[in-house]
């Protein structure tokens, strides 16, 4: 019956709107290459604010990072040029069917299987949402620790080429977020150098719109346009065995990027890839996977929708964000004063299930967006990149700007933007520092609250807290193992400088 | 040994020193009714500091032969980078001194120009949509308070 009321409440007129929103910056994000979901939620996060509508602030990023993960093929398909890393192996079978002159049926494809993953993954997150948070409302501080520490190190291993970065830059990140007032003791100010600016701490805005969106436009700038697409299209549903075919990888899709998607790390382009991977192992013939396969072109597109759903319901139940995007969510919630976890199921159940309801309008709505208008996005993945950096970049500055109204946090942001295009250029990952910066401050006051229940022994004498620990190191362990035979590196590190 | 490895490595052991003094200096400073909890004051911060040092260590010997994959810039890209970076600070600097019509003017004007606009006209056209637009969308739709500048006081 909740889910119904948050259809209901999903339906009317201002939430409508906001899902619209973020499914059309969502579709729009996705399809142009050099500005990710990331960037463009943190350039939104000071703006959603003054909307004073916290459920159709959450709607609207939530319909931009799952409406990222629609418009992202399409580019991919037409132009062989990935607007999101996610989209990075559907380019692999998607473009060699365009030059067949069967790309109707690849975006229809696309289309479809992004549909189902996403339905799917609405309705696991309205039938299981509820019993993980009941489940979690058992946890205490030092289980809530165990899982943020798991959550944190497993990202941060994730997130790149190389573990080492990530966790010392995940390190950093949780550093820079202890600057300011002692939050434990509330009398001493940390890495504060007599500075009344430092005193007060970072923003996670200045930090995250400098080092995706600033970062973003430098690095882009080193690179060309993107081609144009001028061929035809042809016609868009495949028919007879193509077509079961093209459904069945999509079914597969959706069920190895779902539970993935649950798991701290495993952002949407890895399921892509693993999916990929997957589909090309078990099909009758591996060998013509690259010459413009269906499945080739569903498995990866599914898995990437279910993905990018299903990182909502950890994020609910837990508090826990699954990677960057819905790291922001986070911390967009955390502005309106909504505190993720499993009371909020119970406390903000209205809250909860109308973003729940909104999300089944809104894979409709992707499906209608990307479906009848992919021509028009195709032509729109032309802007040229002379028009839309000085527009991100003076975005960027409003953005930094404008959650606090002071310029420290626009010199942040520039600085910020100057270290994201050095960290790039060198292969670190940006993912960890914003994650451990979010983290961060909550690790730290669930690691006091455990100390002060019975000091560092508390996690030998509780269970899950114990086992959260070491399930760290075993899935740090199994992943790599995984990541190394499946993912190329270089994608890895791609999907870790533009999330 | 792969001089990109070092300097990683060198970065991330001064962060993580610094942060190792700063935990000392907040231990040392601490009122000592806060030192009774199970997490001293500065602890955490130490904590973090220990660790970055010890990933610096292991990050430098774990990468030790692995050949750097930095591709250089041309002359022309580095031009291009340092100037983009420049306008942006400088940007910054005019929001603070003159106010966010007056520096949006010139720093859109300059940009479109810096990312390749050739025509005057087209820049001139584009400076003044979008600095209008956002003056509009972002300070009478959305409230935002846009700074004012110290000198002229525009806004």
């Amino acid at each position: 019956m909740d889910v119904i009321h948050g259809i209901v409440a999903g339906l009317s007129p201002d939430l409508l709107a906001y899902c619209f929103l973020g499914c059309l910056l969502g579709t729009l994000v996705g399809v142009l290459p050099g500005l990710g979901p990331a960037a463009t939620m943190s350039i939104l996060l000071p703006l959603t604010q003054t909307l004073n509508n916290p459920a159709g602030s959450i709607i609207m990023l939530a319909g931009l990072y799952y409406g990222a993960a629609y418009g992202g093929s399409t580019t991919s398909i037409l132009t062989n040029i990935p607007g999101e890393v996610s989209s990075i192996p559907t380019c692999i079978d998607g473009f060699p069917m365009t030059k067949k002159g069967r790309a109707g049926e690849a975006l229809w494809i696309a289309a479809v299987g992004s549909f189902i993953a996403g339905t799917f993954g609405v309705i696991m997150m309205s039938v299981i949402g509820p019993g993980f948070a009941r489940f979690a409302l058992e946890f205490g501080p030092p289980e809530y620790f165990g899982l943020l520490f798991f959550s944190l190190i497993t990202l941060i291993a994730l997130s790149g080429g190389s573990v080492t970065k990530g966790l010392a830059l995940g390190l950093i990140g949780m550093a820079l977020g202890t600057v300011g007032v002692d939050q434990i003791s509330g009398s001493q100010f940390q890495f504060a150098f007599g500075s009344t600016q430092l005193m007060r701490g970072f923003d996670i805005v200045p930090l995250a719109v400098g080092l995706f969106g600033i970062g973003e436009v430098l690095a882009s700038s080193e690179q060309g346009v993107a081609q144009i697409y001028s061929g035809a299209i042809g016609k868009m549903m495949p028919r007879g065995r193509e077509l079961v075919n093209g459904l069945l990888a999509c079914v597969r899709g959706t069920l190895v990027g779902f539970p993935l998607g649950l798991l701290p790390g495993m952002t949407p382009p890895v399921a892509a890839f693993l999916a990929y991977d997957l589909e090309k192992k078990i099909s009758k013939y591996p060998e013509k996977f690259g010459t413009g396969v269906i499945e080739g072109v569903a498995a990866p597109e599914s898995a990437n929708n279910a993905n990018a759903q299903a990182a909502f319901i950890p994020l609910f139940a837990f508090g826990i964000p699954t990677g960057p995007s819905p790291a922001l969510i986070l911390a967009a919630m955390l502005m309106y004063g909504l505190q993720p976890g499993p009371l909020m199921f119970i406390n903000n159940s209205d809250f909860v299930y109308a973003i729940i309801g909104s999300m089944y309008i809104g894979n409709i709505m992707l499906l209608v967006l990307n479906l009848p208008l992919v021509g028009m996005w195709a032509r729109l993945s032309k802007l040229p990149y002379k028009y839309l950096a000085p527009t991100i970049i003076g975005v960027c500055f409003i953005a930094a700007y404008s959650t606090r109204n002071s310029m420290f946090d626009v010199w942040v942001a520039v600085a910020a933007g100057i270290v994201g295009y050095i960290m790039r250029r060198r292969g670190w990952p940006l993912a960890p520092v914003i994650l451990g910066f979010i983290l961060g401050p909550i690790i730290e006051l669930a690691l006091s609250q455990s100390m002060n229940m019975g000091g560092v022994t508390i996690f030998a004498h509780r269970p899950i807290a114990a086992g959260l620990l070491l399930l760290t190191a075993v899935v740090i362990g199994a992943t790599l193992w995984l990541r190394r035979g499946v993912i190329p590196t270089a994608a890895l590190e791609e999907d870790a400088a533009n999330m | 040994m792969n001089r990109t490895t070092w300097v990683d490595g060198t970065i991330f052991f001064l962060l993580g020193a610094l942060c190792v003094w700063e935990g000392h200096r907040l231990a040392v400073t601490a009122d000592p009714r806060t030192m009774q909890q199970a997490l001293p004051p500065g602890a955490y911060i130490f904590g973090l500091g220990v660790l970055l040092i010890l990933i610096a260590a292991v990050h430098v010997y774990s990468y030790r032969h692995e050949v750097a994959r930095i591709v250089p810039l041309t002359p022309e890209l580095r031009f291009l980078i340092a100037t983009i970076a420049v306008l942006m600070a400088g940007y910054a600097l005019a929001l603070y001194l003159v106010g966010y019509v007056l520096a949006s003017i010139l720093f859109f004007a300059a940009a479109f120009v810096i990312f390749g606009v050739k025509s005057w006209l087209t820049t001139t056209i584009l400076t003044v949509v979008f600095v209008a637009v956002c003056y509009l969308v972002f300070v009478k739709l959305c409230g935002v308070d846009f700074p004012a500048g110290v000198l002229l006081n525009w806004g």
